[in-house]
């Protein structure tokens, strides 16, 4: 075909202006084959960004969603049994004239001092009858760990409470601390910390009580009540209610011997 | 007569229906991103090993956090520092990106190669992001922006290398929604992500 038009025989010469218009209609033609494929292009790019666009909020909010409800199913707070009216854990003589109270986080490196530097202190406080000391337990160091440790070592010690009563709590507080977990890491894992529960004296409930966080909501709320008072960190010391400035032994005896301890 | 405005339109793209440049260009941009990013994996790596306490500056929180990432087993997967394979692995991909960003067509066997290499990074990324979310605990940025460009480049240059085989209906369908498949791919890690460290995040907020 191509041959033989090129040759053109015996054809009559094609007039000019049909020639351009020929040409004309094919450009034309062209013209829209490209519009329209180009229309085709903007349509499945516009379609693909609002397909992405959907998906994308879709997936976030629904994960976001169901995340969120996981944390805040329990609905009231279950409070751990035994505790003091503020949320504290109390040892020593009910009728003692003096009360020492601890602030302290599982997680926080300076609450491990203070109970390193002061035990033998705090021991004698209370196994005397003058001076009892009250820790009251919170839990605002979950950021420094990946697993929200913070609040799952409260929880841990809050499951051995209420197993086990307050000195199998006082044994799980010393090895909480004395096998603290480094700030910026995992945290120790749940059955971890359901052994230490049970050398500790906790039965097997404890383990469900571990897993599930039983007492989680309750450290949140103990954990905002404490710092809406006069706690900024931890460990703060109180001595018959009055905050003190320092938490190394020499501060505390001489505190604890100014409110009358004899 | 009649299939000339055919000929204009349609059956000139249908001769040579697979365009590299823009694929090229695309990774250029990929490879250099990646580049830079195991570079500095390279850097803090180095100076880790001269100063133990050395905080590489993307230790930004607990989940956040190269240091700790950097220091594991897994960080040297082969013996050696991964960010190694990264260097080498993303200059050849932008070298052949440049290639193909100026029009030249290179043998399938090329291309073939780049499409095998890349998976194989994909495979080696997945694993890592596995490894870094279940038993390391913690994300280093650096290394997610690693894992956020070999996706595309590899899930691209796969994809590239079946279609210069020959159009088939499948492969020809998953090309147009190529950037649809990454976005899917990224919101997948997004969510693991999300569920993984939500005890970190909610508290947070």
């Amino acid at each position: 075909m191509s041959k033989q038009s090129k040759k053109k025989p015996n054809l009559p010469p094609v007039p000019a202006e049909q020639r351009a218009a020929s040409a004309d209609r094919r450009a034309a033609a062209a013209q829209l084959m490209q519009q329209q494929r180009r229309r085709d292009r903007r349509r499945t790019v516009l379609i693909q960004v609002a397909v992405g666009l959907v998906a994308v909020v879709a997936v976030v909010a629904t994960t976001l969603v169901v995340l969120s409800q996981r944390d805040g199913d329990g609905a009231v707070a279950t409070t751990p049994p035994g505790l003091t009216e503020d949320g504290a854990v109390r040892f020593g003589a009910a009728d003692a004239p003096v009360t020492l109270q601890a602030v302290e986080d599982f997680q926080c490196p300076a609450c491990r001092q203070f109970e390193q530097a002061n035990v033998d202190l705090l021991t004698s406080y209370r196994e005397g009858d003058q001076v009892a000391v009250e820790y009251r337990p919170i839990a605002f160091l979950d950021r420094m760990s990946t697993t929200g440790y913070s609040t799952r070592a409260l929880n841990a010690s809050m499951c051995v409470l209420e197993d086990a009563g307050k000195d199998a709590w006082l044994a799980m507080h010393q090895s909480l601390y004395e096998q603290q977990p480094p700030e910026g890491g995992a945290g120790l894992p749940d059955d971890q910390l359901v052994g230490m529960a049970e050398d500790a004296g906790a039965g097997g409930a404890v383990e469900g009580c571990i897993d599930d966080g039983r007492y989680d909501d309750w450290a949140a709320q103990q954990t905002a009540d404490v710092f809406s008072g006069e706690v900024s960190g931890t460990p703060t010391v109180f001595v018959n209610g009055t905050k003190l400035g320092g938490t190394d032994t020499a501060s505390i005896q001489k505190a604890v011997a100014e409110a009358g301890a004899k | 007569m009649s299939d000339r405005p055919d000929e204009v339109g349609g059956v000139v793209d249908a001769n040579e229906p697979v365009r590299v440049r823009g694929f090229g260009a695309g990774l250029v941009v990929l490879g250099v991103i990646g580049l830079l990013a195991a570079f500095t994996l390279t850097v803090d790596k180095f100076r880790l090993l001269e100063d133990p306490t050395y905080t590489p500056s993307c230790n930004l929180n607990p989940v956040l956090s190269c240091g700790s990432v950097m220091v594991t087993e897994q960080a040297s997967a082969f013996g050696f520092p991964n960010p190694l394979l990264g260097l080498i692995g993303f200059s050849v991909v932008v070298t052949i990106g440049v290639v193909l960003a100026t029009g030249t067509r290179l043998p399938h066997g090329i291309m073939v190669g780049l499409a095998v290499g890349a998976a194989a990074g994909l495979a080696f990324v997945h694993w890592l992001a596995f490894q870094s979310l279940y038993r390391i605990d913690a994300l280093c940025p650096w290394c997610m922006v690693v894992w956020a460009v070999t996706i595309p480049i590899a899930v691209w240059s796969v994809l590239v290398a079946l279609r210069l085989r020959g159009s088939h209906r499948l492969v020809e369908g998953l090309w147009s929604v190529r950037y649809l498949i990454v976005l899917f791919w990224y919101l997948v890690i997004l969510v693991l992500i999300l569920v993984r460290f939500w005890d970190y995040w909610s508290t947070q907020l």
